[in-house]
């Protein structure tokens, strides 16, 4: 499989000038003015193969954006190497432009007091695509995304849901081997969250394209990547498939029980108690310490269980126990 | 893997304009969806062209001349009706850039295949011939109830026509160097203030250049700004193919002189592009 997007130690530093308080402080910033250096991005490597779906995730600050601004060739590298579809992106700003599309989830690129069909038009002059090729683009992203039935509506008049599936077929009508989605789903309430992964999933599904994902939703991840690569602090902490972290990090099990009478469960290594209540009672057992077999035979034992349910541990807690370098690793 | 995806780098000039023109078209469209709001906001300016009336009327009669400054009182009306309609549909773009350069836009669009000041330029046009328009219709409706029509011939309008291109041309690539400035100076209204009051007040909006003391008509008519209202109004209803020739010569040089200008701040702010955060 041919390489899509690949870095070598890209590292991007912004330099920001500070202002100290007081009258004094401005005067003196205003002859000396002092530098803060923030390392947005600490030589990170990457290699992301066409046709691959991944998710790049972090907390806010982690520089994921910066990263796609990079690779997007919006903003230039303090030092290292990139390079998306043969191109070097800052160099080649308007050759990859032609191969590649974006979606700012903040930042959008409809004509706010026209349809959609006019922004479409002079997207389809933009990419100078020839008519028959803009007409057959178009009606192919018009019924993926199922924007037909508002697409000769002014924006202004759109929900934010129709707004985005507009946004993202947008994006998309000049037939882009890669996509970056910068928070695609952010500010959608959950049905229309839901309907642009099912529609990006749909158009993946047909397309084979890239996609470089970013999004702190972890059902987009779940829903459409194949593989995540967690960055923190500028740097990659984790790279794996979504089913090798789903299974690595699944050595943790939930029991949430319903019980009768007075619950006095005593210690047993490798069952922690996350919450009780009067008649309930939520554990966690670590698998690698106690089969879970076992555990819940203890516990059967040792309370009046009324109802009990075994569940895998939220990919969201897992994504937020590695932000926050909890001990669970693999 | 789809196959519109191809490079198409290859692509004619003529599906290179089209994207510019496009964008005109779409501009144009876009002011049009509020004509109605245009128009009312420009009410104001039938206000203004009705005390012009009255102030050049008591003026003409005061003095019992037929012309002041080579102006009959008709030809100054409509002057005053041209440069009040130029002035209130200039475009704001030097602050649109300035805005875009914070906000983060500009680094935006360049992840589309054209070229950013281009497109502003069509923007700006766009705008410009949309406002104009609606200006021009309500200043010069009081000016054609005062005075009678213009004052004009069909060489005159082309020529005009020209000049006043050619002068929306400059304004935008002053406003362009002005607006890009924004990648080095926390404030750039100081800026833009001062180019558009100069304009105004020694571009000739409120009087002919000929109305100026001898030495500075000489030098305003050098400068740039000196270029953008008096020229092609002078052009419009005067006609004098000297002055023409000499106010399109002038329109042509500045207007290289600030593309240049713009095109070495744009290289070197380009570079400066900061976009924290998602």
């Amino acid at each position: 499989m041919a390489t899509a997007i690949s870095t070598k130690n890209l590292t991007k530093v912004f330099r920001t000038a500070t202002k100290e308080p007081g009258l004094k402080g401005s005067i003196r910033s205003t002859f000396r003015p002092s530098v803060r250096e923030i390392h947005a991005v600490k030589g990170i490597d990457l290699e992301v193969e066409r046709g691959e779906v991944v998710a790049f995730i972090g907390p806010n600050g982690a520089g994921k954006s910066t990263t796609i601004k990079m690779l997007t060739g919006i903003l230039y590298p303090t030092s290292g190497e990139a390079n998306v579809l043969g191109f070097v992106p800052w160099r080649d700003r308007e050759s990859l432009s032609y191969k590649i599309g974006s979606v700012f989830g903040q930042k959008s690129q409809l004509w706010y007091h026209l349809p959609p069909s006019d922004t479409f038009n002079l997207l389809a002059k933009i990419y100078e695509m020839d008519r028959g090729e803009y007409e057959k683009r178009k009606d192919f992203l018009v019924q993926a995304f199922e924007i037909g039935p508002f697409f000769n509506q002014p924006v202004r008049k759109l929900s934010l849901g129709q707004r985005m599936r507009c946004e993202i077929a947008a994006s998309l009508l000049h037939g882009p081997e890669v996509i970056f989605l910068d928070e695609p789903t952010i500010g959608l309430d959950v049905v229309a969250r839901q309907n642009v992964r099912q529609t990006l999933k749909r158009w993946n599904d047909e397309e084979k394209a890239t996609v470089f994902l970013t999004s702190h939703d972890v059902g987009d991840i779940e829903y459409l990547a194949d593989r995540v690569i967690m960055i923190n602090h500028g740097q990659v902490v984790m790279d794996d498939k979504v089913k090798n972290l789903k299974y690595h990090y699944l050595n943790k099990k939930i029991v949430d029980l319903r019980v009768s009478g007075e619950v006095k469960l005593p210690a047993l290594e490798g069952v922690k108690i996350v919450k009780q209540a009067k008649s309930g009672l939520k554990l966690e057992v670590d698998t690698e310490v106690i089969d879970i077999n076992a555990a819940v035979s203890h516990i059967l034992k040792e309370c009046e269980v009324q109802d009990i349910s075994i569940s895998d541990r939220p990919l969201e807690d897992i994504i937020a126990a590695i932000y926050q370098r909890e001990e669970v690793a693999p | 893997m789809t196959e519109v995806g191809r490079h198409r780098q290859g692509a004619s000039w003529s599906k290179k304009i089209a994207k510019y023109v496009e964008m005109l078209r779409i501009t144009v469209l876009t002011d049009l969806a509020y004509a109605y709001d245009m128009l009312s906001r420009q009410l104001f300016l039938a206000v203004v062209m009705f005390v012009f009336v009255k102030l050049w009327s008591a003026t003409y009669r005061w003095e019992g001349a037929v012309s002041i400054g080579g102006y009959t009182m008709r030809q100054m009306l409509w002057y005053l009706a041209l440069t009040e309609s130029i002035s209130m549909s200039t475009p704001r773009t030097a602050a649109d850039i300035d805005d875009d350069v914070r906000s983060g836009s500009l680094a935006y669009s360049l992840t589309k295949p054209y070229k950013y000041p281009w497109f502003l330029y069509a923007k700006h046009m766009g705008k410009a011939l949309v406002g104009f328009s609606g200006s021009l219709i309500i200043a010069g409706a009081v000016v054609w109830i005062a005075v009678g029509p213009p004052p004009v011939t069909a060489l005159s309008c082309a020529l005009g026509l020209l000049t006043a291109l050619l002068a929306c041309t400059l304004d935008f690539w002053a406003q362009v160097a002005i607006g890009l400035s924004a990648f080095w100076i926390e404030d750039g209204s100081p800026y833009r203030l001062l180019y558009s009051r100069v304009k105004m007040l020694l571009g000739g909006m409120l009087l002919p250049l000929e109305l100026f003391p001898d030495v500075l008509r000489r030098v305003v008519a050098f400068l740039p700004v000196g270029q953008i209202y008096h020229g092609p109004v002078k052009t419009f209803v005067s006609l004098s193919l000297h002055e023409f020739v000499g106010t399109v010569a002038k329109q042509v040089l500045w207007t290289i002189v600030f593309i240049a200008l713009a095109g070495a701040v744009y290289k070197a702010g380009v570079r400066r592009v900061n976009v924290h955060g998602g």
